[in-house]
């Protein structure tokens, strides 16, 4: 059975319609993702008491050495961002200012210190701003929740308006009535046969070919 | 229906330019410190002379804490204001020198030739620069007589900031 215009109508539109949701999702996911970075970077704030972290108390990790303080070095190193660069960590960056705050890293770890008292002490100096992952709790959530709710949503949109377009569709040829539905497709078949008819036109044949 | 979405697209997106429009506004100058309205970070550095300095020589008046080095212009422009000013608060504010990323002879050639405003205290693995959160030359700390930092400037000082910045200090 041939389907109906309308349907065929409906069809070409779904394609687009779907590229359409989708490209609003997308929309929708990259506002909201930065706009939670947006206001993660506005709240980058201090926690409180943290002026005299440099203070650090006992070290609270396990002092290493060789070859697991150069991995672990490297590791804390690329969670700290480079002060005085564009957004590298100090692990990438060869800048005065990254190589001593390496070493730093180093002569902490092999002091003992835990990752997190290494993070804390940069912290104090330069506020979350000086950490890559900021931390996930607080108002910071909304960065890792955010996404994930958006997309959620988008994915909902997207199953509701694929359900109504075939739920319209379906009920497009239910009322349909059939001498129309015998109309269209006595049309649609006119148009084919006047295709084949023309592709079959005799043609001449010049001698020799 | 596409409408209502490209509007709550629109809704979404516009916190988003205010954010924008609230960064773009401020000065980028100004870098806000977690250490403001902290005490200042403990330091154990020698100057030029190897003479040795911590933060408890420049507690019990206020201190103003300048990183800078020769290689840094704004450092240049700004040396014949800490000299002068150095001179005018001569008895009532300690200022201080620490140097980043440079060489004691360069800093040695330039103080001879420009004038001393302080002692220059040499920052061997930049542990003091992390320590007050520097970002780069010139910087400086103003600190109350307890050692609390109350003010950091980024970029070179003029004759009245110091003296709207230190007249509530002394």
């Amino acid at each position: 059975m041939m389907p109906s215009a309308k349907k065929l109508q409906n069809m070409r539109r779904l394609p687009g319609l779907v590229v359409a949701r989708l490209l609003s999702i997308a929309l929708l996911s990259m506002g909201l993702s930065l706009m939670g970075a947006g206001l993660t970077t506005a709240q980058s704030q201090p926690p409180p008491g943290s002026g005299d972290a440099f203070v650090l108390g006992l070290p609270e990790g396990t002092p290493l050495s060789g070859r697991l303080l150069d991995e672990r070095t490297e590791e804390v190193s690329r969670d700290i961002r480079c002060p005085v660069c564009q957004g590298l960590a100090v692990a990438d960056s060869f800048s005065d200012t990254a190589v001593a705050m390496k070493a730093e890293v180093k002569q902490m770890l092999a002091e003992g210190y835990s990752d997190e008292q290494v993070f804390a002490y940069f912290e104090a100096s330069y506020g979350e701003f000086i950490r890559l992952n900021p931390t996930a709790e607080g108002f910071n959530m909304v960065v890792w929740i955010a996404p994930v709710i958006v997309l959620l949503i988008g994915f909902s949109i997207v199953a509701l308006r694929l359900r109504s377009a075939s739920k319209a569709a379906r009920a497009d040829d239910a009322d349909t009535s059939e001498p129309l539905r015998e109309q269209v497709e006595e049309d649609d078949l006119a148009d084919y046969l006047d295709r084949v008819r023309k592709d079959l036109k005799p043609t001449k044949l010049e001698p020799g070919t | 229906m596409n409408r209502k979405i490209l509007l709550a697209g629109l809704l979404v997106i516009a916190p988003l330019l205010v954010f924008l429009g609230i960064g773009l506004s401020k000065n980028p100058m100004q870098i806000d410190s977690p250490l403001i309205g902290k005490p200042a970070p403990e330091f154990d550095l020698e100057d030029l002379d190897g003479q040795p300095w911590n933060l408890e020589r420049l507690q019990g008046r206020p201190a103003v804490i300048n990183f800078w080095a020769t290689w840094c212009q704004p450092c240049i422009w700004e040396h014949p204001i800490l000299v002068d000013a150095s001179r005018r608060y001569r008895d009532q504010v300690q200022f201080v020198g620490v140097i980043l990323h440079d060489e004691p002879d360069r800093i040695r050639a330039m103080v001879a030739q420009r004038g001393v405003w302080g002692p220059s205290l040499i920052d061997p693995g930049s542990t003091a620069a992390i320590a007050y959160g520097v970002y780069g030359a010139p910087e400086t700390y103003f600190l109350d007589k307890d050692g609390i930092i109350v003010h950091k400037q980024v970029g070179p000082v003029t004759p009245e900031l110091l003296d709207e910045l230190l007249a509530p200090l002394l």
